[in-house]
């Protein structure tokens, strides 16, 4: 007790260093746990992308949407499975679509954004029922009419009921927005999948999505479809499959970022280390004192320890709490993997938390070990004899 | 005869400075009884505060043997000399040296954090030496608000608050005016007479020294026989 009141005290007696150190290793947790935040949220966003009833079914070999190609006779086929449910106006719960990347110009600052453009059919509400038109209504079969997801909605201003949007030399007008509870959808154009492949000049679709009427069913009917050799396709989960489309960004954000953090934490550790090494050299005579009291060796390198841990407790929870104010923030970011705008939110769990403070604690420790190996190996009578006073 | 508390035989320390070297003890032999109360008197780089410090197992002698309250110091590792001075040792400084951020009671209370005492037997041992010392109303000051004299009876306090088997004091009044010194000789003659405490002080004020009941004179780095 009353050990750690004197490593504390002994922080605050000197605050303004103190704070100057625990700002620069509170920076580095706000990146480190920003960074997770990051990554979770992409993840979390395209893991919400779809639902788990449903099957997407792409041509074999292929990375992605992009890259994939089904035939309209291989639509047929896949239609007809038996797994796939009917709904009550007899028709089957399954969307083909095409999938595009478009780059347009942004009205307002005339930047360039990349869109993904999903050609489909109106039965695609049946297939994804957890989706909302949240305005206007849903796009005619054989026009060029539009619906834009709610994000689109957001950072487009064009993108907006009764504006147009220009693409393939092409107007669109946008007759409703929908909502997609923060997923991937969000960030996507629908449309009237004949007039899309016309417009860009396709005769394949992308893909296609399937709602089994029995979830548990997928496994067989996967294993059953990936074996067909008349149809020639991969079967996945609707989230595991976006899901894997966001790996390689969450991946890379995870990789750079923490290397940035490496980076960073090397000056806050020599930070707190010059911090650490000025307090012993200060303190030298009251070392000496406390081990003429009977203070060992280990008790002196407990107590700067201590203090440099502690400098670290304090520099993460100012660093979490700076990533906390990020919480629920939502933010826009390129999709390296397909190539398209994504907007996703940062989000804080107890764990990023956790991790945070821990590394704090860590980049302390570390910090603080040289001097309190220095001051704790001290000669008694050397460390009595040089008076701070 | 009574116990030596203290007994050195053949004690020498040498420093080589620059390829010389330095006698400080020359081979030193002498016994303390128990319960006394002596003061070292000698002239400045005499050698007195590497006499105090070999006694109090914080400097080691380069050779000969000191053995003190029953314990032979030149075996003893780092850590067992520290376990050792936690028990038989108070010493008190010239410059006080008291930790500026404790209290003047947390001060007092710091040997105390190495026993396996409680809080409460912690806090009545605190009160008690403080009382002892005269600043029982003092006891949440920190050593900026306190004069020098104060200070030093709280070096005082700290030094008997775990009630060791000698005191040893360097020029405990050193830094003091006239009257705070004499306090604080009061003080150590009051401990030893009261309490029996064996005090072991250096200083080169000869007043200073009158209040012990004996006094050894170091010169080169032998010690003068009693008349
Ligand atoms: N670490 C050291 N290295 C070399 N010489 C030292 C060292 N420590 C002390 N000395 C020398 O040993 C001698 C005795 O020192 P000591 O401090 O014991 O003297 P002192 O009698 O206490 O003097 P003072 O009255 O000034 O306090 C001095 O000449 C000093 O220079
Ligand atoms: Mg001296």
């Amino acid at each position: 007790m009353l050990w750690s009141a004197y490593s504390l005290r002994n922080l605050w007696a000197r605050r303004v260093t103190t704070l100057l150190t625990v700002a620069g290793l509170g920076l580095v947790v706000f990146v480190f746990v920003a960074i997770l935040m990051l990554a979770h949220g992409l993840e979390e966003t395209m893991g919400r992308t779809g639902d788990s009833a449903n099957a997407v079914l792409f041509s074999k070999g292929a990375l992605s949407e992009i890259d994939s190609s089904l035939s309209r006779d291989q639509t047929g086929v896949l239609a007809a499975q038996p797994e796939v449910l009917t709904l009550a106006d007899h028709q089957v719960a399954a969307v083909r679509e095409i999938a595009l990347q478009l780059t347009l110009r942004k009205y307002d600052r005339g930047s360039l954004a990349s869109l993904a453009v999903r050609g489909s059919s109106p039965g695609v509400f049946a297939v994804r029922p957890r989706l909302r038109l949240v305005q206007g209504r849903l796009w005619q079969p054989g026009t060029t009419e539009v619906i834009v997801g709610a994000q689109v909605a957001r950072q487009f201003p064009e993108a907006r009921v009764n504006e147009t949007l220009r693409f393939g030399r092409r107007e669109w007008t946008v007759v409703g927005v929908f909502e997609a509870g923060g997923s991937g959808f969000d960030s996507e154009v629908w449309g009237d999948a004949e007039q899309l492949m016309a417009t860009f000049h396709r005769t394949a679709f992308s893909s296609m999505t399937l709602r089994l009427a029995e979830p548990e069913a997928f496994p067989a009917f996967k294993a059953r479809l990936e074996r067909d050799p008349r149809v020639k396709v991969s079967a996945k989960r609707e989230p595991e499959y976006y899901e894997a489309k966001a790996e390689g960004l969450a991946r890379l954000i995870r990789v750079t970022g923490l290397f940035l953090t490496m980076v960073f934490s090397v000056g806050a550790i020599l930070g707190a280390t010059m911090t650490m090494s000025a307090s012993v050299a200060h303190r030298t005579t009251e070392i000496g004192t406390l081990r003429t009291l009977g203070f060992s060796r280990g008790h002196i390198l407990q107590a700067f320890l201590l203090e440099s841990m502690a400098l670290g407790v304090a520099g993460g929870l100012l660093g979490v709490s700076g990533a906390a104010l990020l919480n629920s923030m939502t933010i826009s970011t390129v999709n390296w993997d397909t190539g398209t705008e994504l907007a996703f939110a940062f989000h804080l769990t107890p764990a990023m938390a956790g991790e945070g403070l821990l590394f704090a604690v860590c980049m302390g420790a570390v910090g603080g070990l040289a001097p309190a190996t220095r001051a704790a190996r001290i000669e008694i009578v050397r460390a009595l004899g040089e008076r701070a006073a | 005869m009574i116990d030596p508390v203290v007994s050195l035989h053949n004690v020498t320390k040498t420093y080589s400075r620059g390829g010389t070297e330095v006698s400080v003890l020359k081979d030193l032999s002498f016994v303390i009884p128990a319960g006394t109360f002596l003061a070292i008197m000698g002239p400045s780089g005499s050698g007195k505060s590497t006499l105090l410090n070999v006694m109090a197992g914080i400097d080691r002698p380069t050779s000969g043997s000191v053995v003190v309250a029953g314990t032979r110091l030149d075996g003893l590792s780092e850590g067992d000399m520290a376990r050792w001075r936690t028990r038989h040792i108070g010493y008190v400084f010239q410059t006080y040296n008291l930790i500026p951020v404790l209290t003047a009671a947390e001060n007092v209370e710091l040997p105390l954090a190495l026993t396996h005492l409680s809080r409460r037997e912690r806090a009545d041992h605190v009160k008690t030496a403080l009382r002892l010392v005269g600043l029982a109303d003092r006891m949440d000051h920190y050593p900026r608000q306190l004069s020098g004299g104060q200070e030093q009876r709280v070096g005082v306090a700290r030094a008997i608050v775990s009630d060791p088997t000698m005191i040893l004091a360097d020029e405990p009044t050193g830094n003091l005016d006239r009257e705070s010194a004499d306090d604080i000789l009061t003080l150590l003659a009051r401990l030893n007479r009261e309490l029996g405490k064996t005090i072991v002080m250096v200083t080169h004020d000869p007043r200073a020294a009158e209040r012990a009941q004996m006094i050894r004179h170091l010169e080169k780095g032998l010690l003068e026989m009693p008349p």
